[in-house]
């Protein structure tokens, strides 16, 4: 899928012109030196849903999940399935499975460590259904171990469905086999593109 | 025997269901439990309606005064909403939400603004040798009668539809405004429209009534305390109404039934008095918990 737009929105006094290409089946990412803008796109695509034409999309958020109601980490599950989720139960979902939320379950939000609400944000992110799966730096606080089941778990789903990886660092993912997408500044502007013709 | 007074239960009874919905919709558009109409400035516009009349009423317009405080209130109001409209037509990357931070501030600003403005009133109703409302700073329903519970049963109805059509929304907004943006909840518009629905609520008890501060803080914060409102906030929505309706409507009974010389005692003063020892016992409590954990 292609995402063309001009003066898309403004970061720092500066047009941004979007040219996004996500490739189906595949991992793909969008880099950008800090402070370019990438999280404000990520915000933007969020309330353009229409650039999608249709697909469904879901959202993992970099910042942590704070809800209001001192919610356990089932509880917040339950209520996303409850209003948004044809399944039952969160055990129906095999990635989520794959993401060992087991020992989380009983905890409140509060008390959840960075990666820990990372790997909420994740799971509440792989419940939903979608055709392509969004994560802005889906690896910021988790340990080594947990960044391996989630990397794996975003090649699995590559294998069906399109993911697209808002990153600084894109060694981390040795698969890599989808479009690089790259945001940077000019003088007076801001661009996303992809090199692809 | 002591007599009830029906009408008086009924009125006491809605307007703390309002006040609670008003105190949760300001939690949960502000993300906070502290988060309250006191604290956004709501009480205040309505208070200013109150002693603006005060005036209105002898120089201009012959309404009686709970009418033009009403009256008042709501052209603010429509004033506030049609601002609203106009500086966010359309969602930006930075204003997809409500800036909270920005309407704390402008809610304090507010209150100090009318602390102000309320000192220059005061000296002019003395130097005009007019009764200082005093009353208003302490609600009660001792004017409660069948025209009040008309227009508050207009509000119910408003309530009760707006509750109905938006209480999915406000749920997954009470998670989190990235994660509802994230999943097609329009958020500004929510978090508006729960303003403005919070607004309302409020300015027509003030106006009526008078002030009864605290109670839509501490009734939903105590309600969270319990598994059963906590895990599910639309039961808080819709049920902790009926909890806030039934602790006013005790309190304003035995102030009712108690007197103190002569003088009734008015709920107000007392939601206040209470809910604020209330408030300051969860937030300790809360805090030993944090710590306890740690």
């Amino acid at each position: 899928m292609r995402i063309t737009l001009d003066n898309a929105f403004k970061i720092n006094g500066k047009q941004t012109s979007i040219d996004l290409f996500i490739k189906e089946k595949a991992i793909n990412f969008l880099i950008g030196e800090n402070g370019v803008g990438k999280s404000s796109l990520f915000t933007y695509m969020k309330i353009n849903k229409d650039l999608f034409k249709g697909t469904r999309v879901a959202f993992v958020d970099q910042e942590k999940l704070n809800p209001l109601s001192d919610l356990s980490v089932s509880e917040i599950l339950a209520v996303v399935i409850e209003e948004l989720v044809d399944v039952k139960s969160w055990e129906e979902c095999e990635h989520v499975k794959n993401l060992e939320i087991e020992k989380l379950l009983d905890k409140k939000v509060s008390c959840l460590s960075g990666g820990e609400n990372q790997k909420l944000k994740l799971a509440l992110g792989l419940i939903l259904p979608f055709d392509i799966l969004l994560l802005d730096e889906p690896l910021q606080s988790l340990d080594v171990k947990s960044q391996k089941q989630v990397i794996s778990i975003l090649e699995d789903i590559s294998k069906e469905k399109a993911v697209l990886i808002i990153e600084h660092n894109v060694k981390k993912y040795e698969s890599f086999n989808g479009c690089l997408n790259v945001m940077k500044e000019g003088n007076d502007f801001v661009e996303v593109s992809h090199g692809r013709s | 025997m002591v007599e009830v007074d029906w009408l008086r239960l009924l009125t006491s009874f809605i307007c703390g269901g309002f006040l609670t919905l008003s105190g949760s919709l300001t939690q949960i558009v502000t993300n906070n439990s502290l988060g309250s109409p006191s604290t956004l400035g709501f009480d205040a516009l309505a208070a200013l309606s109150v002693i603006c009349s005060q005036f209105l009423v002898v120089y201009w317009v012959e309404l009686p005064l709970e009418f033009m405080s009403l009256t008042l209130f709501f052209s603010c109001f429509t004033i506030l909403w049609l601002v609203g409209e106009t500086v966010s037509k359309r969602p930006s990357v930075r204003g997809f939400s409500v800036d909270i931070k920005v309407l704390i501030l402008i809610g304090l600003g507010f209150n100090l603004f009318v602390g102000a403005i309320f000192s220059i009133v005061q000296f002019l109703f003395m130097a005009l040798n007019f009764e200082f409302p005093t009353g208003l700073w302490f609600g009660n329903f001792k004017y409660s009668n069948e025209y009040t519970i008309y227009i508050l049963f207009f509000f119910l109805i408003v309530s009760v539809f707006y509750l109905s059509t938006n209480a999915k929304s406000l749920r997954l907004l009470s998670i989190g405004e990235k994660f509802a943006l994230g999943i097609g909840v329009p958020v500004a518009k929510v978090q508006k429209r729960a303003l403005l629905v919070s607004l309302g609520l409020t300015g027509v008890v003030i106006s009526f009534f008078g002030v009864f501060s605290f109670l839509g803080l501490i009734v939903p914060h105590m309600l969270r305390s319990f598994n059963f409102f906590r895990s599910n906030m639309k039961r808080e929505l819709f049920l902790g109404p009926i909890f806030g309706g039934v602790s006013l409507c005790l309190m304003d009974y035995l102030c009712f039934s108690f007197d103190f010389r002569g003088a009734e005692f008015p709920a107000g003063m007392v939601s206040s008095v209470v809910g604020a020892l209330l408030l300051i016992v969860l937030l300790i409590k809360s805090q030993v918990k944090s710590f306890a954990k740690d």
